[in-house]
């Protein structure tokens, strides 16, 4: 297994904007990175590129520290699971795992005992004198897992291999590929434009959005430290709450203040906020900005007449309960937040709440710029 | 229940309607092709004649009717199945590549030059016979295979790049790039797993063209000589001045015909498909 750099690699399909604009980021032997990003952002090109598959306009990709940029996908050795699995429809599942070893030109017996191994760690060892068409969309996914583990390439590449198998195995697909991770310590570079997967699977995340890479960081620093608004908004489930605000800094208060409606502000008193954030949100004074918090950390209680440090009073809409949790809508001044609370709670639809927000728990971002304030 | 069995009997009148008017022609011809000189042209036309194999052996240089033997005419077959099976042979190695290049590259106007193709097979042939015809005399490409075959690509050209795009397009582009991630070159993916793959629809575009040109008339009429025309022309030498060669023709037919109705019950589940693929994409 080998390390993956690229650096600020470019596509161009021949269209006056570039596919991928300046991809830039590093995957450590043995780490688990996830690209995430919405439908066409560049995914795919991005990964085709690390296989071979697309040439590169412009820029550098190092496995193991060598450049391959010219090199053909069977000269550098990476395999690739594909979102259809793309299985050899005429091969038997044996035939499937065993092709890649067979271009190889390794010997039978070497084949056989791989192709054995390979299909006992992901229980398939049951279905290899089957074809294909016959299998179920869990026995296809591990087939093609398989067919990319069964070589110990240098860097193990997956498109979105999950998006076809049935929600009520996916969970347990995750795992495998999960699990597959930990016990083989292979490099691998996941595609996939769904969140919750990313979040699950990834050592580190790169987050992409039209072409760029919007930011590189763990699960947590993408969740609590979002790099802008598109990560913020992109994350999390349900979203961030992001509302226009006007900032101001004095008189010991800071309050951001609606820019729909001036007279509602969340309030923070400038002695419980840590020096540098002050000093950090001091340049934003008298100006714009978006503020945002979590679901989870938006508190719902009884509205009080004192009230107190960033909080809001609004009128609960709905209120679902999901089990270990509920969810709440609550109205704003025509504005709906949602609100991560208890499974049940004390108030009903139509009741005044209020919402409030500790001054950790908030973030907020130039929107001129997109990216969040730092402190 | 007797409804449903009166509306069954009815479809199968139909049916046996439908079946009598397109068989009848062909088993007319076929019964022709055993009849004697004599029983051919008689009327009212003999269902029931003693058959007779002279036209046969009178097409392979084994007798006479008359005083005619028919050995011209396997001339002629020999020249259809040169042209026939030149044609598609070029149109292969020239559209299958195309084929594949439409299918799964992107480019500029590909639709449009696809269309263009494929607008070949509307141009009525009459239209344009005529300059080809002075051309041809210029470039002496008259009554030479050459020249025919290079016409005839007007007709399996087209049929062969629509047809072969349609089974490519229909192999996951995923499979290819498996194939080649997991150490084939793209010629070897080509060849080996696309190939394969495509290969009931490429064979069913081939008889197919192959039966088109086969049964192509004007290009040989107007461009080739009698050294160089397929069956469908050479038939005509049976028309004699003052006399038609009505047995002759008719085994001549019946022969001409057989290899049409081999191949194309042979690849008939293919190409269907091929077509009404071809059609809606
Ligand atoms: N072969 C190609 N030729 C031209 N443009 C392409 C090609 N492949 C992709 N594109 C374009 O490049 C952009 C990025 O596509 P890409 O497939 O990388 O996106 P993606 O992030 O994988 O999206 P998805 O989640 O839908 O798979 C898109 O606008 C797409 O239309
Ligand atoms: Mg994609």
């Amino acid at each position: 297994m080998a390390k993956v750099e690229l650096e600020n690699v470019h596509k161009n399909y021949g269209a006056k904007e570039d596919a991928v604009k300046g991809a830039t980021f590093t995957c450590e032997d043995g780490e688990f990175i996830v690209l995430l990003g919405p439908s066409g952002c560049g995914k795919t090109t991005t990964l085709r590129m690390i296989t071979g598959l697309e040439s590169i306009t412009s820029g550098t990709i190092r496995l193991g520290g060598r450049v391959v940029n010219n090199l053909t996908p069977q000269q550098r050795n990476v395999a690739m699971a594909f979102e259809t699995y793309a299985l050899y429809p005429p091969l038997t599942v044996y035939e499937n795992i065993a092709f890649p070893l067979q271009v190889m030109k390794r010997s039978k017996a070497e084949i056989d005992k791989r192709v054995h191994e390979v299909a006992a760690s992901l229980s398939i060892s049951d279905i290899l004198d089957k074809y294909p068409e016959g299998l179920a969309g869990g026995q296809k996914q591990r087939v093609s897992l398989a067919r990319a583990l069964v070589r110990e390439p240098t860097v193990f590449l997956m498109d979105e291999p999950l998006s076809h198998v049935d929600a009520d195995v996916r969970y347990r697909a995750r795992a495998e590929i999960k699990h597959i991770h930990t016990v083989s310590h292979a490099t691998m570079i996941y595609v996939t434009h769904d969140q919750v997967e990313a979040v699950a699977l990834a050592d580190r995340v790169v987050v992409m959005d039209l072409g760029v890479i919007q930011q590189i960081g763990t699960p947590l620093d993408l969740y609590y430290r979002p790099a802008n608004l598109f990560v913020a908004g992109f994350i999390g489930e349900p979203p961030m709450n992001l509302i226009p605000c006007n900032l101001t800094l004095d008189g010991g208060m800071l309050r951001a203040s609606w820019q729909s409606r001036p007279d509602l502000e969340w309030r923070y008193q400038t002695e419980n906020i840590p020096e540098t954030a002050l000093r950090a949100l001091q340049a934003h004074h008298n100006r714009p900005v978006v503020f945002g918090v979590r679901p989870q950390r938006l508190a719902l209680r009884a509205p009080d007449a004192a009230s107190s440090d960033g909080s809001l009073t609004g009128k609960l809409l709905v209120h679902e309960f999901l089990g270990k949790d509920g969810i709440a809508q609550a109205e704003v001044d025509g504005t709906v937040l949602e609100c991560i609370t208890a499974p049940s709670i004390p108030f009903q639809a139509g009741d005044l709440v209020s919402l409030s927000a500790a001054f950790e728990d908030v973030l907020f971002f130039d929107p001129d710029t997109t990216r969040r304030i730092e402190y | 229940m007797k409804e449903t069995k009166g509306k069954l009997l009815l479809v199968y009148l139909g049916m046996l309607l439908l079946g009598i008017y397109i068989l009848a022609p062909v088993t007319w011809i076929v019964m022709m092709s055993f009849k004697s000189k004599i029983d051919v042209i008689s009327v009212p036309p003999k269902f029931i004649f003693t058959p007779t194999f002279d036209n046969y052996l009178a097409l392979f240089g084994l007798g006479k009717v008359g005083l005619l033997t028919g050995t011209t005419f396997l001339s002629f077959f020999k020249n259809s199945l040169i042209l026939a099976l030149g044609s598609v042979l070029l149109s292969i190695v020239l559209g299958m590549p195309a084929a594949y290049a439409f299918a799964r590259l992107r480019f500029k106007a590909k639709e449009s030059l696809a269309f263009t193709f494929l607008s070949f097979r509307f141009v009525p042939e009459i239209t344009i016979i005529l300059p080809l015809y002075v051309i041809y005399q210029k470039l002496n490409l008259y009554n030479t295979y050459t020249g025919l075959i290079l016409v005839y690509q007007l007709i399996s050209l087209p049929f062969i790049i629509w047809m072969m795009r349609s089974y490519f397009e229909e192999i996951p582009v995923a499979i290819e790039q498996a194939a080649r991630t997991d150490g084939y070159s793209w010629g070897r993916t080509f060849f080996r797993m696309v190939l394969p793959l495509a290969a009931p629809g490429v064979a069913a575009s081939l008889v197919l063209a192959f039966i088109f040109c086969w049964n192509n008339f004007i290009f040989g009429l107007m461009l080739g000589g009698t050294n160089t025309q397929p069956v469908t022309v050479g038939l005509l030498s049976f028309m004699g001045t003052n006399e038609v060669q009505w047995g002759l023709m008719a085994a001549a037919t019946v022969i001409a015909v057989i290899p049409l109705m081999v191949l194309a019950l042979s690849v008939q589940r293919y190409m269907v498909r091929g077509l009404t693929l071809g059609a809606v994409k």
